[in-house]
Order: C-alpha cells, then sequence, then structure tokens
C-alpha cells in the first residue's frame, strides 16, 4: 500500500474534525429526510407520491456542497500546513516519488470522498424506496457528484502544492472555489432538468473531468518534486497534445455537428472553458517557480538558437511557463473567436451564447494572471525584496485586483444607467442570472461580459509590462546567453556569479 | 564514506547564500558548522539533503555527485532539520513507521527498524503518543528516530539542541557521540558552542557564505589565536587587580580578564613563553599559587574569526 495513502488514512481515523463532520453529516441528513417525510404525509396519513423526490432534493442539496468544498478543502488545508516556501521538504529527502506523494494524497482525497458518499447512500436509497426518483437517476447522479468531486479534489491538491505563501494559498483556493459555487447549486437544484441520456454531453463532460484530473495531477507531481533536470518539460509537452487533441473535437463539431441546435454550440463551449482552466493552471504553477531558468536547465540547452526559443515555453522557470500559458491563452480566445463565427453562421445562435461561458473563464483567469504577476512585480520592490515579504506581496496584489474586478460595478452605483447593463458580478458568478437574462436582454449581458473582458485584459496587460524585464532577461539567458557547462548560472537570479569556479578554497577537516 | 562539498554557491536573486563553499570529512567525523545568524548553514545543509539545488558547485559522496545521483543519496543521508513535528492526528510510532515505509522499508525489515531506532533514541515508551503531545526534548528524539529510519550513513542535523533543557541536551549529545563512534559522519549545525566543543571532532566555520576556517577543533583555534591561554591564580590576600597589571605589563601578553578567583590570560607563544611569564611574575613579587594551561575555546575562535557579517 501507498505508505502516504496509509498516513492520511490513519490521520484521517483519528481526526476529530472528519469524524465530526461525518456524524454531523449523518444526522442532518436523518433531520433532513424525518422532516420531508412529515411535511409530505397528507392528511389520511399516507406519503405523497412525489416523496422521494423531495428527500432526494434536500439529500443532493447537502452532499453537492460538502463534496465540492468541504473534502477538498480539508485535502488543501493539510497540504498547506506540510508543504510550503522555506520549510524543509522533508519527503522530498526520502526514497518516495514525487508521484507516490500526490497518488497517496489523492487516494486519501477519494477515500473521504467514498466515506460521505458511503454517508449519503442510505439516505439516496431511501428516497428512491419513497418513490418520485429511479435508481438509475440516483446512480448516475451520485456517479457525477462523485466525479465533480474527485476533480475538485485534484485542484485542491494542485493549488496546495504551489510554492507560494500559505495566505496567497488560500486567497487563490478561494477565488478558484467561486466559481464552483453556482456548478455546486445547479448540481443540487438543477439536477431535474438535466437529461442523463444525452450521452453527447455527458461524454464530453467525463472527457474533460479526466483531461483536467490527468493535468493536475502531472502539476502537483512537477511541483513537489525536488529540484530535477527539467521537470516540466514533459507535462508540457503532454498539456500541449491535450490541448490539440480537445481543438481537434472542437473543430469537427463545429464543422459537421448539428449545429440547427444549440446544444452543439454549448458542448463547443464547454468544451472551450477547458482552456481556460488550463491556462489558469500553468500560470499560477509558473508563477509560483523561481526566477530564470535553472542551473540543470542551462546544461541541459540544445546549441542551435533557434531550438533554443522554440523550446523556450517548455522549460522550467516563472517567464518561459509564462510564455507558455499566454500561448495557450490567445490560442483559447482565438478558437472561441472561430468557433463563435462558426456558430452564427451555421446556426444563427448569439455570440453570447456561443462564446460566453468560455468567455467568462478566460476574463476571470485573466484577472488571476494578472494578480500572480502583480504579486511578483511587488515582490521585486526593493524594501520588499530585501524582506521577502511573500504575504504582503500576494494579499496586495489580490486586494487591487478584486478592487479592479469590481470597479464597472462601483461606478454604476447611483448612477441613472440601466441596471441591465451590470448583471455580471464579479466576472461571471452569476450564472443563474445569466441564464435568465440572456433571453431576456441579451444585449445587457454581452456589453458586460466585453467591458470585463477589456478590463481584465488590460489588467493584464500592465501585469506584463511589469514583468517585461525579468521576461527578456530570461528569454536572453536561456537563447543567447553561452553554454553554461561546468560553471554557474547566467540566468536572472544567477547572474551575479561567474560562470567558472573561484580558485578552491578547500579546507579539509 | 567521504563527503566533500567541492565550491559550492548558492544565490538568491543578488545575495549569495554561500559563497565557494568548500570542505571533506569522513565517517566517524562528528562535524561542529558553525557560523552566525544568515552565515549559510541551513541553505548548505538542505543542498547536501538533496533539497535545494546549488547555483554552482557540488557535493560528492564517496566521488559520486547527489546532483547526479540524488535518489542514491537519499538512501545514504538522514536529515533533521530546523523544526520539530507537531501534529494531533499521528503518534510517535506511525510517524516513524511512515518515514521507514518512505525509504522502501517493508514488512520485518521495517519492524526491525522501527523498534532499533526507537530503543536508541528511547522513543519506545512513549510511542503511543500523538506528537502533539510530546515536549520539545521528546520531539527532538522523534524527528532523530525519524532521520535514523533507514540506517544512513551521513547525518545532517540543523540545529538540533534549539530550544532543548539542559538534560535533554545532554541526553542528545550523548546520542550523537554514540552515531559517531557508530561510524556515521555526523554534520551538525548549532549556537551552543559549549555543547558543539564537546561533542564534535573537528570545526567547520562559516560566515557570508564563506569559509573562515576548519579543522580539528584544536587545530582551528591554535591557527585563529597561536598563543598559549592561562588561568593564574594570586595568593590570598593579593588584589586581583595587581596580578591583571602585573600580566598585562608583562612581554607577550595579549589579554587579562579577571574570570571569578581566576584571571584568563592570553600570551604569545609555547611553554618556554609561560615559563618566563611566571619567573617574571615572582621577581616582581606578585605571588602565584595556581596556573593553568587552558584548552582552546571554541566561543574565543568564533568570536575572533567571525565578524558578525550575514550575507
Amino acid at each position: 500500500m501507498n505508505p502516504v495513502t496509509l498516513k492520511e488514512l490513519r490521520q484521517l481515523t483519528r481526526s476529530r474534525t472528519i469524524a465530526g463532520a461525518i456524524v454531523g453529516f449523518f444526522l442532518v441528513q436523518l433531520l433532513a429526510a424525518a422532516l420531508v417525510v412529515v411535511a409530505e404525509t397528507n392528511s389520511h396519513g399516507a406519503l405523497d407520491d412525489d416523496c422521494g423526490e423531495m428527500v432526494f432534493a434536500w439529500l443532493a442539496a447537502l452532499l453537492g456542497p460538502i463534496l465540492a468544498f468541504v473534502v477538498p478543502g480539508n485535502i488543501f488545508s493539510r497540504l498547506v500546513s506540510e508543504h510550503g516556501p522555506g520549510r524543509a521538504e522533508l519527503l522530498a529527502a526520502t526514497a518516495l516519488r514525487p508521484s507516490a506523494l500526490v497518488d497517496g494524497k489523492i487516494r486519501s482525497g477519494l477515500a473521504m470522498v467514498a466515506l460521505f458518499l458511503a454517508g449519503a447512500l442510505p439516505f439516496l436509497l431511501c428516497s428512491y424506496l419513497l418513490g418520485g426518483v429511479d435508481v438509475l437517476f440516483v446512480l448516475s447522479w451520485t456517479l457525477a457528484v462523485a466525479v465533480c468531486a474527485s476533480t475538485a479534489v485534484h485542484l485542491s491538491l494542485f493549488l496546495g502544492s504551489l510554492r507560494l505563501s500559505a495566505p496567497f494559498r488560500w486567497c487563490i483556493w478561494a477565488f478558484c472555489a467561486i466559481p464552483c459555487i453556482p456548478f455546486a447549486v445547479l448540481s443540487a437544484t438543477g439536477y431535474e432538468e438535466l437529461d442523463w441520456n444525452e450521452w453527447d454531453w455527458i461524454l464530453p463532460m467525463a472527457g474533460l473531468f479526466v483531461t483536467a484530473n490527468f493535468l493536475l495531477r502531472g502539476l502537483a507531481i512537477a511541483l513537489v518534486a525536488p529540484p530535477a533536470t527539467d521537470r516540466v518539460r514533459p507535462l508540457r509537452l503532454t498539456a500541449a497534445a491535450l490541448w490539440l487533441a480537445w481543438l481537434a473535437v472542437i473543430v469537427l463539431l463545429s464543422l459537421h455537428g448539428n449545429t440547427g441546435t444549440s446544444s452543439v454550440v454549448e458542448d463547443i463551449v464547454m468544451l472551450l472553458s477547458f482552456a481556460g482552466v488550463e491556462v489558469l493552471a500553468l500560470a499560477a504553477f509558473d508563477l509560483s517557480s523561481p526566477s530564470g531558468p535553472t542551473r540543470r536547465v542551462l546544461l541541459d540547452r540544445p546549441k542551435s538558437r533557434l531550438r533554443r526559443l522554440l523550446r523556450f515555453p517548455f522549460t522550467t522557470g516563472a517567464e518561459s511557463g509564462l510564455a507558455f500559458a499566454l500561448l495557450f491563452f490567445g490560442a483559447g480566445a482565438a478558437v472561441a473567436g472561430v468557433a463563435a463565427f462558426l456558430a452564427r453562421t451555421r446556426a444563427s445562435v448569439s455570440w453570447i451564447d456561443a462564446v460566453g461561458p468560455s468567455l467568462a473563464a478566460h476574463v476571470l483567469w485573466a484577472y488571476l494572471l494578472a494578480a500572480l504577476l502583480l504579486a511578483r512585480a511587488i515582490l521585486r520592490i526593493p524594501p520588499l525584496a530585501r524582506r521577502n515579504a511573500q504575504r504582503f506581496s500576494a494579499i496586495g496584489a489580490l486586494a487591487i485586483v478584486g478592487i479592479a474586478m469590481l470597479v464597472p460595478n462601483l461606478l454604476a452605483i447611483g448612477n441613472d444607467i440601466d441596471p441591465d447593463l451590470f448583471p455580471f458580478n464579479l466576472a461571471g458568478i452569476d450564472f443563474d442570472d445569466w441564464i435568465k437574462r440572456t433571453s431576456t436582454h441579451p444585449g445587457g449581458l454581452g456589453d458586460n461580459l466585453l467591458f470585463h473582458a477589456r478590463w481584465a485584459v488590460s489588467a493584464l496587460l500592465v501585469g506584463l509590462l511589469l514583468h517585461a524585464r525579468p521576461f527578456l532577461r530570461s528569454l536572453r539567458a536561456y537563447v543567447l546567453a553561452p553554454d553554461a557547462r561546468g560553471g554557474a548560472a547566467p540566468g536572472t537570479s544567477t547572474s551575479s556569479t561567474s560562470s567558472t569556479p573561484s580558485t578552491p578554497s578547500t579546507s579539509s577537516t | 564514506m567521504k563527503i566533500e562539498v567541492q565550491h559550492l554557491t548558492r544565490v538568491f536573486g543578488k545575495a549569495k547564500a554561500v559563497d565557494d563553499l568548500s570542505f571533506s570529512f569522513s565517517s566517524g567525523d562528528v562535524v561542529g558548522f558553525v557560523g552566525p545568524n544568515g552565515a549559510g548553514k541551513t541553505t548548505t545543509m538542505n543542498i547536501m539533503a538533496t533539497l535545494d539545488e546549488p547555483t554552482a558547485g557540488d557535493v560528492l559522496l564517496d566521488g559520486r555527485s547527489i546532483l547526479d545521483y540524488p535518489d542514491e543519496a537519499r538512501r545514504r543521508i538522514g536529515f533533521m532539520p530546523d523544526g520539530l513535528p507537531s501534529r494531533s492526528d499521528i503518534t510517535a510510532h506511525e510517524y516513524v513507521d511512515f518515514y521507514g515505509r518512505a525509504f522502501g522499508l517493508r514488512r520485518q525489515a521495517l519492524a526491525d527498524a522501527v523498534a532499533r531506532v526507537e530503543d536508541f533514541t528511547g522513543v519506545s515508551p512513549i510511542r503511543d503518543k500523538v506528537l502533539s503531545a510530546l515536549s520539545k526534548g521528546m520531539k527532538q528524539r522523534v524527528s532523530l528516530a525519524r532521520a535514523l529510519v533507514h540506517d544512513p550513513e551521513l547525518l545532517i542535523m540543523d540545529e538540533p539542541a534549539n530550544g532543548l533543557d539542559p538534560r535533554a541536551r545532554i541526553e542528545l549529545r550523548e546520542l550523537v557521540k554514540v552515531l559517531g563512534e557508530q561510524g556515521k559522519a555526523v554534520l551538525v549545525s548549532s549556537h551552543i558552542l559549549t555543547e558543539l566543543a564537546e561533542m564534535c571532532t573537528s570545526v567547520v566555520i562559516i560566515e557570508k557564505g564563506r569559509l573562515l576556517s576548519g579543522g580539528d577543533i584544536g587545530e582551528v583555534a591554535r591557527k585563529a589565536d597561536p598563543g598559549t591561554h592561562l588561568s593564574l591564580r594570586a595568593a590570598a590576600g593579593t588584589p586581583q587587580d595587581a596580578l591583571v597589571r602585573a600580566l598585562l605589563e608583562s612581554p607577550g601578553v595579549t589579554r587579562a580578564v579577571p574570570r571569578g578567583p581566576f584571571v584568563s590570560a592570553a600570551l604569545e607563544g609555547g611553554e618556554e613563553a609561560v615559563s618566563a611569564l611566571l619567573s617574571s611574575l615572582f621577581s616582581r613579587g606578585v605571588p602565584v599559587v595556581e596556573c593553568r594551561v587552558e584548552a582552546a575555546n571554541l566561543e574565543d575562535v568564533f568570536m575572533n574569526v567571525t565578524k558578525g557579517d550575514i550575507a
């Protein structure tokens, strides 16, 4: 058995918080089911026909948020307390492979998910016995929730592994959790509207979750790995291959799908949102890395400068990672535009229906990318750099970007304008509101999405401008600097070091 | 086993935490790693434990680079960082057992290894207590047991005596001495120099990431201050000031400071200079009734060698 899984399970069984949460969850379910049964009993003492459905609705409303937030939050907090900059990573000094460490954590997280599902299963089956829902529906819903929860576990694990200060990681986790709220609410309330026999959306969705898990696992492994030759290159190549595969699927759907209905368009934009998630993950990962190429990366450079230039976005380092993330970001936006154009020409679907979710995801990630860039820029201010004020710079950057996100809404306060112009709070959180408004006020939301998109891109450009100098220095160090073999790294962080060792001052003891 | 630190350099931004540091030691050596705060001790130890990558230079274990063969190095190195385990959901035994598994030990080999280190470090009586319920001294023992569970040839200890009470320090010192006698190479950093002087066979002194001095403690002391250190006591009734004045007026005496009933003096030269000094004192009517040649004092050496600067 994986030692990490064993340790985590041992800790899990001893944890009062988890034991309390499970007992509490069980009791709340019992109470909810009892209340529904009492409320649904008619004057003759018989149960209504849809009593089971009501019980299921309550259970779904409880289970969705627990699996979306409580379990991943617990995994995240445990990892944050064990892993961080300036803390000796004792496990990295053992014979344990980074993949074993990450897999162990994932398995323990999935065990926790299974534990909560097991706690809910008797009540879910009870809802079937009470009537109103069929067993296949209960099982499919449970499976879907479990898949979503597994991705939330992977995401929490990845965010917890970032080499950033603990408060910064908490802020990013909260940032990522915000868009999950409407999904969690939808999972708990909108299950009735979903058609579980429509495999054309279930399969792409399953594919999205699997590839996202695969990518997040790889990123987490690279993050917990001790310094090595070039730990992210295989990962970036895999990510690029995955992205291209999805791109092919999108293009095929756009060209040959039955775009007479809007469902195919929705599939396309859902797939496009994947690019946004990928950019977020890679950007967060790379911007938590040290600046400049490492010594090992410089030692492994190809001889040709053209090949170095081509390989630069695929090497370890904050700046090269930023180049990679921006390539994906730009490509994602371009594909979204093409898909929207095709959708409009073939199905007369409004552009907001076509690119809305994808654009919303991209806007959100652009804000976060801007915050990460700003945090690095603040940290380079000399007095802060000397003190290594990571927390200050991280929280400061998130506060600045947070205020920037609210500016369009703040500007609307007290002005005599159409309230529909500013319904898009915090860049796409109000999905429920968005769904209603697109049917009644198609123009209003689109305007605001575009406004936020422009705003987010401006924030990103400011961040990029602040980051231009280290980026160019890093690019020069990798592409133009002479071969560093046998000497110190001439990268950004190491440029003050001579490339040849000084006279030995060995002193044998 | 021979450990060679070769031209190690580690740069953080514009600051050089470690600057062309070289030294070496072998199995059976207990080496004190000394330097002021911010001297680069922890950075060097992290690099040696494969937890950080040097900007330049290398560390060789029996001639094999830990950068090129990190997995092999990790199996040969035990690392005890400055920081104690403290969790309320894992017992001391489970903690040590987990690290044994992390080093690939299984079944009987694991059980034997865990039992061995728990007995050696004195963890056995508290093996079923959760870590957060343990005293600092006990946590330090658990940490040592964890570092030793895979029977490493090199043990790296970063500030192990930090925050320990005198009894726990003495017990830790005895454990380290035993490890040295067992043939393990031990590199230990500490600010408590008297402790280091008692457990170490040699010392490496660094400041601003650079090597200032290294070698056998006596040899380092002689290099730092080549004279002789004396403790002298005058006969009862003779004012101590008179002895101090007489010493400072004597040729070759560089320092004379009262310390309790004695006067501590530093003298240039060896035994002949001591003899000449005593003759001079007697001839001037200063009745010295006791004179001892003191062993090298690591604290004095440290103060003489370092300037208190940080990188």
